[in-house]
């Protein structure tokens, strides 16, 4: 039984090693299966390194780009920058009698220079109060903001009397407006409400 | 004379030796040495598996993670045993691919006896021969071609990832129907 088994297997055994022969690999299949392996050595890795250069570059032209379209709408668009309050400079170039202008205007600066006078103007109107700290023969007159003492003379408290410009009961304490001319001088003395507070 | 010089010159070196020298140095003339002792014995097992589109790609496929995963090459085992365990997977992951797995998962349920379809008649052994192996369910096909690829039952249980008795009985039951349709 054994023997006869033995006879089976080797019988089977040939019949596997024909079909085998039939169904084996040609040189070139052989060769075809180390052309893989070449193949990717000559194709260069998609390591990290490319990947970081991809990325890269791929920012270098999302960011030209970005500028390029950026220049491009503030070139066909100028009245928007026009109207943009950000300008502080502009320059106005003409011809004026064949002469050649050019009149630079500083939006930001025209603005401070009218704040400053306003504020000068203010500062003018406080100054044009002040209380009466000492009455002898010349008057001391103290600024609301308490920074310029005013010294009114004798002869000027008689001026001021005689053109009627001098408020009569005027007591040390009192809040006094001083009146000016466009030079500058005082012209008159009056005791304003003492229920106004100084400012300033 | 010409003969004993070119073994000589290239002694017979064992695929293990062969596969350890390669995996240190990554020289190709050794796997060169290694596909052709065992290129041939792995794409029969893939074309009884699948076909030849399949099995080509398979085994090259194979021959790359040999490339590839060389210096996790363990002398402990044969190569061929190796070789033909990276194959299988790999045959395997491209059936999951190709949704022929389920086939495959199906056989698995052991089949005591199949119904082999008439043969047509030839009295050519070779003819007969391919048709039952074509016929035979995939996991007793596959244990069958390891078998006589010159595994061992444990090997085979080990490549396969079965039992050993499991391989028994599927050899068992694939020698069956050979013996039926050829005889002794």
């Amino acid at each position: 039984m054994s023997h006869h088994n033995d006879d089976f297997d080797t019988k089977l055994n040939q019949l596997y090693k024909q079909h085998k022969n039939q169904n084996k690999l040609s040189n070139i299949d052989k060769k075809n299966l180390l052309l893989g392996d070449e193949k990717r050595k000559s194709t260069p890795e998609f390591s990290w390194v490319n990947t970081l250069q991809f990325s890269l570059a791929a920012i270098a032209l999302f960011t030209l780009f970005n500028l390029y379209f950026n220049e491009q709408a503030y070139l066909t668009s100028p009245e928007i920058n026009v109207k943009s309050a950000k300008i502080s400079i502009t320059e106005i170039h003409y011809l004026e009698k064949n002469t050649y202008h050019k009149k630079i205007k500083y939006s930001h600066q025209q603005a401070k220079e009218q704040l400053a006078q306003a504020k000068e103007t203010l500062k003018n109107q406080v100054l044009f109060r002040g209380r009466l700290i000492n009455k002898a023969d010349d008057w001391y007159i103290a600024s609301c903001n308490k920074e310029i003492l005013v010294q009114v003379n004798a002869s000027l408290l008689q001026q001021l009397k005689t053109n009627k410009t001098l408020d009569n009961n005027i007591a040390q304490g009192d809040l006094l407006a001083f009146k000016h001319n466009s030079k500058g001088e005082i012209i008159a003395l009056l005791k304003t409400d003492n229920m106004q507070q100084c400012r300033g | 004379m010409i003969l004993s010089l070119k073994k000589w010159l290239n002694p017979e070196i064992d695929a293990e030796t062969l596969m350890s020298r390669y995996a240190k140095s990554g020289n190709n003339d050794l796997l060169k040495r290694l596909i052709e002792l065992h290129a041939d014995d792995l794409y029969h097992y893939l074309i009884s598996q699948s076909d030849i589109e399949l099995a080509k790609d398979i085994s090259q496929k194979t021959w790359l993670k040999v490339i590839d995963k060389r210096e996790y090459y363990q002398s402990s085992g044969t190569f061929k045993a190796w070789l033909f365990t990276v194959a299988r997977n790999a045959l395997f992951d491209e059936m999951r691919k190709l949704q022929r797995f389920k086939l495959i998962v199906d056989q698995n349920i052991e089949p005591e006896l199949i119904a082999i379809k008439p043969l047509e008649h030839n009295e050519d052994m070779n003819i007969k021969f391919r048709q039952i192996l074509e016929q035979l369910p995939f996991v007793q096909r596959e244990a069958f071609v390891l078998q006589q690829e010159g595994f061992s039952i444990a090997q085979i249980a080990d490549i396969t990832q079965q039992k050993i008795e499991t391989i028994k009985t599927r050899l068992r039951y694939a020698k069956l129907q050979f013996k039926q349709h050829i005889g002794a």
